[in-house]
């Protein structure tokens, strides 16, 4: 019996015998219908080419001002970068780091890894590619940035009476960075990357 | 007689403790879900009574905790953010405890009422939990954007207990296994259908 061929669904545990699908077919739990795969016949170039574009886009979203705030002649401008550095010299050491970490280095870290981990996929090189999916998996649930977005979002409107605020070239591309990474990270289930090294 | 791994999605056999692909514990340890919990909601109550945020305006300083800052969006007419704030940061985290410490003694004790309803609310834990950063992240983005000598906002105390509160919770939240729950009370679902 080769577990690699049985897929158990995740929402009733009940074990199918996996196939090989057709483009539009989808895979449904035979109990309950619940997704069990569907093809991703180009997932690997997919990855290389958004994770690529994304890690350029972070870049920007980082060195480019995500705002403008002009508040009865006080002109303020958020970079990402800036917060955490305030924040660490206010002595809020734990909070800037974390911030660091979760919004800065752990999705750049997961940008680059993502890369490499589809590279060796694409010369086959999956031995390699399966330890750093390793790194990618544990990563990807401390990755905060759409939360992160989100209290931009709501800080906007907590000063938007104000004064005027302006969105300057970093929200677009941090903008453009959330998205991939919702496509990348919470659209595709990690299985379908896991599935490529199954080896 | 197979069991799938949480974080890979791999088939594995039952009975095996790490997963054949990415050998990650296939079963997870309820006891230290509950102690993170705990300790997450030991810092939960420090963090409403300590201001989460202080605001200086021409020398003038105010300081907010969670429920302040709720207060304030409201009587401003900001009820969709009001209630967003609300519900990411007291309802989702109040709930969450309940939750997991309703989970747990479950497990420990063998509750199999309501299984499927069980279920869901793990995954409701799964899902929204790391979403009560969001005020955390709040004061970080107006720290960031508001700092000159005569108008800044600055993290406060309040904000930092928060934050461990969230990160104990969602610790725990990845420690927490209702499968074992599930092997207990007979819904060892490939078994059972």
């Amino acid at each position: 019996m080769d577990l690699k061929n049985i897929i158990v669904c995740s929402k009733c545990n009940t074990p199918h015998k996996k196939r090989k699908l057709l483009k539009n077919e989808i895979a449904k739990c035979q109990v309950c219908e619940n997704i069990l795969y569907r093809p991703f016949p180009a997932l690997k170039y997919i990855l290389f080419s958004y994770s690529f574009s994304a890690f350029i886009f972070f870049v920007l979203a980082n060195l480019y001002p995500i705002i403008h705030l002009d508040v009865a002649g006080y002109k303020g401008e958020f970079r990402i970068l800036e917060a955490i550095f305030y924040i660490y010299n206010q002595g809020y050491v734990f909070l800037s780091l974390f911030t660091l970490f979760t919004i800065v280095i752990f999705p750049l870290a997961l940008l680059i890894l993502t890369f490499v981990f589809s590279f060796f996929v694409i010369i086959d090189f999956k031995r390699l590619a399966k330890k750093i999916l390793i790194f990618i998996t544990v990563l990807k649930e401390f990755v905060y940035i759409d939360i992160f977005f989100v209290a931009i979002l709501v800080s906007l409107v907590k000063v938007f009476e104000y004064g005027e605020i302006m969105i300057d070239i970093g929200m677009i591309s941090y903008v453009v960075v959330l998205l991939i990474f919702i496509y990348l990270y919470r659209y595709i289930d990690i299985y379908y990357y896991w599935e490529m090294v199954d080896v | 007689m197979f069991k799938r791994c949480n974080r890979c999605g791999a088939t594995n056999l039952a009975f095996k403790n790490r997963c054949r692909r990415c050998n990650v514990k296939l079963n997870s340890n309820n006891l230290l879900a509950f102690s993170l919990a705990f300790c997450g909601f030991v810092f939960y109550i420090p963090a409403n009574l300590f201001p989460i945020i202080e605001t200086n305006k021409f020398f003038i300083n105010y300081t907010n905790t969670i429920i302040d800052g709720i207060l304030v969006l409201w009587e401003k007419g900001d009820y969709p953010i009001a209630v967003i704030v609300f519900i990411a940061s007291v309802l989702i985290p109040v709930l969450k405890f309940i939750i997991i410490f309703y989970l747990v003694y479950s497990i420990k004790f063998r509750k199999c009422k309501n299984f499927r309803f069980k279920e869901k609310l793990y995954k409701f834990i799964s899902v929204t939990g790391h979403w009560s950063l969001l005020d955390v992240f709040v004061v970080v983005v107006l720290s960031g954007l508001i700092h000159s000598e005569s108008i800044f906002v600055r993290p406060r105390e309040g904000a930092l207990f928060f934050l461990i509160m969230v990160i104990f919770t969602v610790l725990s939240v990845m420690n927490l296994d209702l499968d074992e729950l599930g092997e207990k009370c007979g819904y060892s679902r490939s078994k059972n259908r």
